[in-house]
């Protein structure tokens, strides 16, 4: 371990400048954010516990176009003052995008443990795909149904009146 | 892309979906239909559901003579959804008339003609339970009620078994993780003269509305519990008192989302509703309407009509007879008449979309 003054965790004073955080992203494009933005991830929060914060921190699972709005998001998490109404009217537009993008938003926040953000996308799918029907869910998330005949009958059995 | 998605994840999502469109994705593939049947996983979805908002989930079942049973949803209704989707008959094996014992998690108690039943209206999973040893027919016409004991994790039913009214009054009990019935003896109270019907299930205890006398030859409305846990009755919260009491001819109690409902209706047509949430003598209620219906209740005929529900756009739902129901406006007066069918209906209750299985064990499908 090193022996400089423990890291700051607190908010930066008028002096003394924000600390800030590089990630490298899959393909090579560096982004820099603010620690206090950096803590919305459990995962950048342990690596900057323990003290590796000083070279970009490699992200080989995400994209420089999705890492990018995913430092927005944490960014504007972190902002002081907003208030919840205008947060949320914020994270709705954040997340009015197609539904690959929503879906590379999950693996990001599901990699980089960002809860809030993890929540934000996993109720847009959920709204998504509330009122389709088996076989559009398929199409959607790319499952292979693979009942056997007999299996495919008793299903549809079982449960014909739940399409109703 | 979507097939890298983790397990966990899907499973997050699923959680978040309404019981009725998970019982549609069992059809998607062994893996989602195994998901959807397990008992953890219908555990983990009830345990969410309670931490939201429960009035999308509140349906009502309603049963009729001719051993129908139907499920309004009256939010679909009131947004314009149409009658036809309205009803939804349960083809479950026809009982003569069923008694509606009550609601818990999503499982309805049924009784039959000669057994009790446990239901899920949404999965559609139906068990009979065996009939107690102790007495012939258990009697619905005493107190009943079917609830959760959260420390036994068990689902029990509550009947009357006096015989004859001596000193002490009999209940019998069914645990549904043991599947076996007991009774005990309750110590006679002067309210339990009062005490009758259907308990409505809330907060870990069965609550029944009853007038009590008090000092100076008062009545005072009561509500009674009996703590499914401790298995014993309290008198536990005092009714909000209306203005005029002597005005009261119809009073009851009901479940709004994860509150407790206690509605009553004057002479006059007024109805009023009220809601609590908190536990206890100390417990403050929370006027959710007052109106007056006498545009559109007849003051000639006796008032049986019973507001069964708040919409979230402010209507509320009164059962008025055997065949219909309506959808009150108190904003602009005018109401909507919707049909319950050709059966005529005497029993509802109001329950949740739930997973929830009647076979606690178990808990996979097939």
């Amino acid at each position: 371990m090193s022996s400089s003054p423990p890291p700051s965790s607190a908010a930066a004073s008028p002096s003394c400048p924000k600390k800030m955080i590089a990630l490298r992203s899959s393909d090579g494009e560096t982004f820099e954010i603010e620690e206090a933005a950096a803590l919305q991830s459990k995962t950048l929060e342990n690596m900057i516990d323990e003290d590796c914060a000083g070279t970009p921190i490699p992200l080989p699972n995400v994209t420089g176009k999705i890492l990018a709005k995913v430092v927005e998001f944490c960014s504007k998490h972190a902002e002081p003052g907003v208030d919840d109404e205008s947060l949320r009217a914020w994270d709705a537009e954040f997340v009015n995008v197609e539904q690959a993008t929503v879906f590379d938003y999950i693996l990001a926040a599901n990699f980089l443990e960002i809860p809030t953000l993890l929540n934000l996308t996993c109720n847009v799918v959920a709204d998504m795909i509330r009122g389709k029907t088996p076989d559009e869910i398929r199409k959607f998330f790319n499952i292979k149904s693979i009942f056997s005949p007999e299996e495919e009958e008793e299903v549809r059995r079982e449960n014909h009146w739940a399409f109703e | 892309m979507a097939e890298s998605m983790p397990e966990d994840i899907v499973v997050d999502i699923l959680l978040r979906l309404p019981a009725k469109s998970l019982v549609r994705f069992k059809c998607v593939c062994k893996r989602w239909r195994s998901l959807i049947s397990d008992r953890a996983f219908a555990k983990s979805h009830l345990q969410r559901l309670k931490a939201g908002d429960l009035i999308p989930s509140q349906r009502f079942i309603i049963s009729g003579c001719n051993g129908s049973l139907k499920t309004v949803d009256y939010e679909a209704l009131d947004d314009g959804g149409g009658e036809g989707r309205m009803v939804v008959p349960h083809g479950i094996k026809p009982l003569w008339e069923p008694r509606i014992v009550g609601s818990c998690d999503g499982l309805v108690c049924l009784l039959g003609p000669s057994n009790f039943v446990i239901y899920n209206p949404t999965t559609r999973e139906c068990i009979e339970l065996p009939g107690p040893n102790f007495v012939d027919r258990v009697r619905l016409s005493g107190v009943s009620g079917f609830g959760y004991d959260s420390q036994s994790d068990d689902y029990k039913l509550v009947a009357d078994a006096s015989s004859s009214s001596d000193g002490n009054w009999k209940l019998a009990i069914f645990s549904l993780k043991s599947g076996s019935w007991r009774s005990i003896e309750v110590p006679f109270q002067e309210e339990f003269n009062e005490l009758t019907g259907q308990g409505v299930y809330w907060k870990g205890a069965l609550h029944w509305h009853v007038y009590v006398l008090c000092m100076y030859d008062k009545r005072e409305g009561v509500i009674m519990s009996f703590d499914l846990l401790e298995e014993k009755f309290h008198e536990v919260l005092p009714v909000p008192v209306p203005e005029v009491d002597e005005d009261i001819c119809l009073l009851g109690l009901g479940i709004h989302g994860a509150n407790l409902f206690i509605y009553n209706c004057t002479h006059d047509r007024r109805i009023e509703g009220w809601i609590t949430d908190e536990y206890g003598r100390g417990a403050s209620w929370t006027k959710l309407f007052s109106v007056d219906c006498s545009a559109i209740i007849n003051l000639d005929r006796d008032f049986e009509q019973t507001p069964l529900a708040y919409t979230s756009s402010g209507k509320i739902v009164i059962w008025m007879d055997t065949k219909r129901m309506i959808m009150f406006n108190p904003k602009d007066n005018t109401c909507k008449d919707y049909l319950l069918g050709t059966d005529l209906v005497r029993e509802y209750a109001i329950y949740l979309e739930t997973l929830v299985s009647p076979y606690l064990d178990g808990g996979a499908v097939e």
